[in-house]
């Protein structure tokens, strides 16, 4: 054989080999259930980062008179701070199909549970993430119920509206 | 010299009862299987968005793509169904430009993926390629497998390749099989299709394990069987006239071998210097079972290293190949047109064709009388088997040769039943297209011509 | 008619904060506080910062400040403190929901309207006025959004029913909540005046989807917009740490997420 084509033998397996040795991060696949390993949770530069609920508006705009008045919504944990027990929903996790954002189970202070979600994409990238997200609805069949209730919520109606309503009719009983 | 003597029987290469609809339906139908896998995958789907339709056509290039790309290795694996319904030189010719399609698509599916998910992703295209090039596994590996088709097609450019020496571009081509292996693992890790479907991961699958094996066997594993039942070695050389050389090909068993009249084989000789090239080799006479004979013609540098052969040199044989053989015969009659050295393969058909006397014409065209081969064995053979020989020696617009001696005119006088006759042609490209249009002019149906390319 | 209420008890008013019923911002609001020694005069006030509310905001009010701005003759720059406070929430709400949540574009005149931030965050601002007068148990239902603070009675939770699709005097689901807010967004009302902001057209897939967690503005916020989404809304409401989804699909079917489970009552 030439030794044109020795030369080109002896680079091209060196690529081949520099090309096997390189290897993606790796980023725990995101298997259905438990998964305890690396999770960062609340990536800052998630694209769909959630809304902290902590900061209720309400109590930025003054400073509460009551502290404890205002209800206490459960804050998504920044990273590095130390992981409170709970369900903490609205991590965002890098995997290799893009970020998906998870729903992180803390006990001990540790991760017991990776359950990762769907994000309202217009477009589903990868089926495995289809594949890994966890049925999240419990579901029954639409009845009427007949209970003892205190109040009704519905879609907004209108003061006329309102006179057909249940709603009206509790109010009524209440006032005698 | 041979002397014309009835060959001794060998056995015939098996007729495969396949046609060219059978193989073209068989590819089709698996395109169209592959395009309803991934529309049931819900490729088509939600086609709403730029980034959603570059997506998709990302995947759509891809998945035809790598199949075209199997195909192009199922044309080249010397298959021998594909051979007899097609003959190596279409093959090749399809080979050429199926290529260039398969690189078109394998491109373009990089380029659309990374710029749909650029925009699905909001990021620039270029974060977008180190992204997909940096944390999807395989995918790296893959790009390089790209650039190996794009070598390939580029160097298979005709300007390129005449640039380039044979060996050159042939090097090159051989990173073809690389490139289809570096794209195979990131296909069924990252690609849509197959992750959530285990039957379409078995069914991709099952694509490169029939292709490779079609390669494995056809390529390496029936040369390799027919070499090492046969032993095969140069017998002798002889030099037929200037820059024309008879290779006798000596073995065991020879009388198993099977091969036909008209069928070539490509040899690898295996020394120090030739045995990373095979070279096609006509029969120039029938089988007989003793001994292969070979001739060719000059055609580099490579031909006096053939006549420089020691006697004893052990060749690989791969084949037969070849479809211009009795087995295309569909009349009683019969005529061969040669032109210069493609006089090989008609000179095996002229010694063992069945025919009548009467019913066997050739016609031999040359430039001049140096290139006139076995011009004593010819003659011997159309006494023996009273057949027609017409030697149409001379350059077209020379004083003895003003006008095409193959012209319609020219084969009408020369061959006046020829509508009735199969024909046989092999010469240079030029020769074997006048000569057709010429029969098609006369009438001739076209499955009574039947033809091989040397060069493509 | 579904059965009485069981807050029928006759006690004396003394016993129990003020009872109001008012017309407000086009719909009415409900006002049921259970804390003894609240004064009615609080009750006075909260409607009267809930006139205020409206006053500022309301798109039905030509002299309102969003409607002046929506007409281009008030800059956002110059408008009140507060109508800038809620518009750069909007701004917010808009780019961390991705678009689905959009004052700006989503009406089909393309006014601005920020009705749908306005209408839980107003009753909270209320609220705040009983939880600075010390009452710890109330509820407030203003229009369908719901404010259910502390119990009823002690030793049970607030009940609220979520309206039956197809008829307004039925009830389809009863939560059981203590300091939670419940906000649902639905068609059944108003007809399709929610728009999918990507195709224009009412989403489909859901009849209703009511939200709970720990404040109204956001419960709101997010059962408008998870109804918009459509049947991809009540995942997406999961995602947010704290709060709950309950749909009702065009399929007769009710889904909840699981927050919302130990609410079931």
């Amino acid at each position: 054989m030439p030794k044109r084509g020795a030369v080109a033998l002896a680079l091209t397996t060196l690529a081949l080999v520099l090309l096997f040795a390189f290897k993606t991060p790796d980023v725990a696949p995101i298997a259905a259930g438990r998964n305890t390993a690396l999770v960062q949770p609340a990536a800052s530069s998630a694209p769909a980062a959630t809304p902290k609920p902590a900061t209720v508006p309400v109590s930025e705009a003054r400073p509460a008179a009551n502290p404890s008045a205002a209800p206490v919504a459960t804050a998504a944990p920044a990273a590095g701070t130390a992981l409170a027990n709970g369900m903490d929903t609205g991590s965002v996790v890098q995997t290799r199909f893009g970020p998906v954002q998870v729903q992180v189970t803390i006990a001990g202070g540790k991760i017991t549970d990776v359950t990762a979600l769907q994000l309202p994409n217009d477009r589903q990238r990868s089926a495995e993430i289809s594949q890994i997200a966890e049925p999240m609805l419990r579901s029954e069949a639409l009845t009427a119920q007949s209970a003892q209730i205190d109040l009704i919520s519905g879609a907004t109606y209108t003061s006329d509206a309102y006179a057909q309503s249940l709603q009206s009719a509790l109010d009524q009983a209440a006032h005698g | 010299m041979q002397r014309a003597s009835r060959p001794a029987r060998v056995p015939l290469p098996r007729l495969w009862p396949v046609r060219a609809s059978d193989i073209v339906a068989l590819l089709v139908a698996n395109g169209a299987l592959i395009v309803a896998m991934w529309i049931r995958h819900g490729g088509a789907d939600h086609l709403t968005s730029p980034a959603a339709i570059l997506t998709a056509a990302g995947q759509i290039t891809a998945l035809l793509g790598t199949y075209l790309a199997l195909i192009q290795l199922v044309l080249m694996s010397r298959s021998p169904w594909l051979d007899q319904v097609f003959g190596m030189d279409r093959l090749a010719w399809a080979h050429r430009w199926l290529g260039f399609a398969t690189v078109w698509l394998i491109a373009g599916h990089a380029v659309l993926t990374t710029v749909g998910w650029s925009l699905g992703d909001g990021r620039s295209v270029l974060d977008e390629a180190t992204n997909l090039l940096g944390t999807y596994p395989f995918v790296l590996m893959s790009a390089a497998g790209l650039a190996c088709f794009l070598a390939v097609a580029v160097t298979s450019v005709r300007a390129a390749r005449r640039r380039l020496s044979y060996e050159t571009w042939f090097g090159i081509h051989l990173y073809a099989y690389l490139g289809i292996a570096l794209g195979f693992a990131h296909q069924l890790v990252v690609g849509t299709d197959f992750i959530g479907d285990p039957v379409a991961r078995l069914y991709w699958i099952s694509l490169f394990v029939m292709t490779a094996a079609m390669i494995l066997v056809f390529r390496f594993g029936q040369p390799i069987a027919t070499t090492l039942r046969h032993q095969t070695r140069i017998g002798s050389v002889v030099t037929e006239a200037p820059g024309v050389v008879s290779v006798y090909v000596t073995g065991r068993d020879l009388d198993r071998l099977a091969a036909r009249s008209g069928q070539y084989f490509n040899l690898r000789i295996l020394n120090r210097d030739g045995w990373w090239r095979a070279h096609p080799f006509s029969l120039s006479a029938a089988p007989n079972g003793r001994s292969l004979r070979f001739t060719v013609k000059d055609l580099g540098d490579w031909t006096a290293r053939i006549q420089a052969l020691a006697p004893g040199t052990r060749v690989a044989l791969e084949g037969p190949y070849g479809t211009l053989t009795g087995a295309r015969r569909t009349r009683q009659r019969v005529l061969l047109v040669a032109g210069g050295i493609g006089i090989t393969p008609l000179r095996a058909l002229m010694e063992s064709l069945p025919a009548r006397p009467g019913d066997l014409t050739l016609i031999y065209r040359a430039s001049n009388e140096s290139e006139v081969v076995f011009r004593e064995e010819l003659d011997a053979l159309a006494a023996y088997r009273g057949a027609s020989v017409h030697y149409l020696v001379g350059r077209r617009g020379s004083r003895e040769m003003p006008g095409n001696p193959l012209d319609v005119a020219g084969l009408r006088a020369l061959v006046p039943d020829v509508r009735d006759r199969d024909v046989y042609l092999c010469g240079p490209f030029r020769l074997m297209e006048s000569v057709r249009a010429s029969l098609k002019a006369l009438a001739v149906p076209a499955s009574q011509v039947h033809l091989e390319r040397f060069a493509y | 008619m579904a059965e009485r209420a069981g807050a029928a008890e006759r006690a004396a008013p003394a016993a129990r904060g003020p009872h109001r019923v008012a017309p407000i911002m086009g719909t009415v609001i409900s006002i049921d506080v259970r804390d003894p020694g609240i004064p009615e005069s609080v009750v006075d006030a909260m409607l009267a910062r809930l006139e205020e509310i409206e006053a500022r905001f309301s798109t039905y009010r030509p002299g309102s400040e969003i409607s002046r701005i929506a007409r281009g003759e008030l800059a956002e720059a110059a408008a009140s403190a507060e109508v800038q406070f809620v518009l750069g929430m909007c701004d917010d709400l808009h780019r961390t929901t991705n678009g689905w949540f959009d004052a700006r574009g989503h009406r089909t005149d393309g006014r601005l309207d920020p009705s749908g931030l306005v209408k839980g965050w107003a009753v909270e601002e209320a609220a705040l006025l009983l939880d600075e007068a010390g009452a710890r148990n109330y509820s407030c239902n203003c229009g369908g959004d719901v404010i259910a603070r502390g119990e009823p009675e002690p030793g049970r939770p607030w009940r609220v029913g979520i309206r039956h699709p197809d008829r307004a005097d039925a009830v389809a689901r009863v939560l059981a909540v203590r300091d939670l807010a419940v906000a649902t967004s639905g068609a059944y009302e108003r007809g399709e005046h929610i728009r999918d902001p990507r195709t224009g057209k009412a989403p489909t897939g859901l009849l209703s989807v009511t939200v709970v967690g720990p404040s109204l503005t956001w419960a709101d916020v997010y059962a408008t917009t998870a109804f918009a989404m459509g049947e991809a809304g009540p995942a997406w409401v999961a995602t947010h740490s704290g709060y709950g989804a309950l749909a009702i699909t065009t399929d007769q079917r009710l889904a909840w997420t699981p927050p919302v489970e130990p609410l079931l009552a």
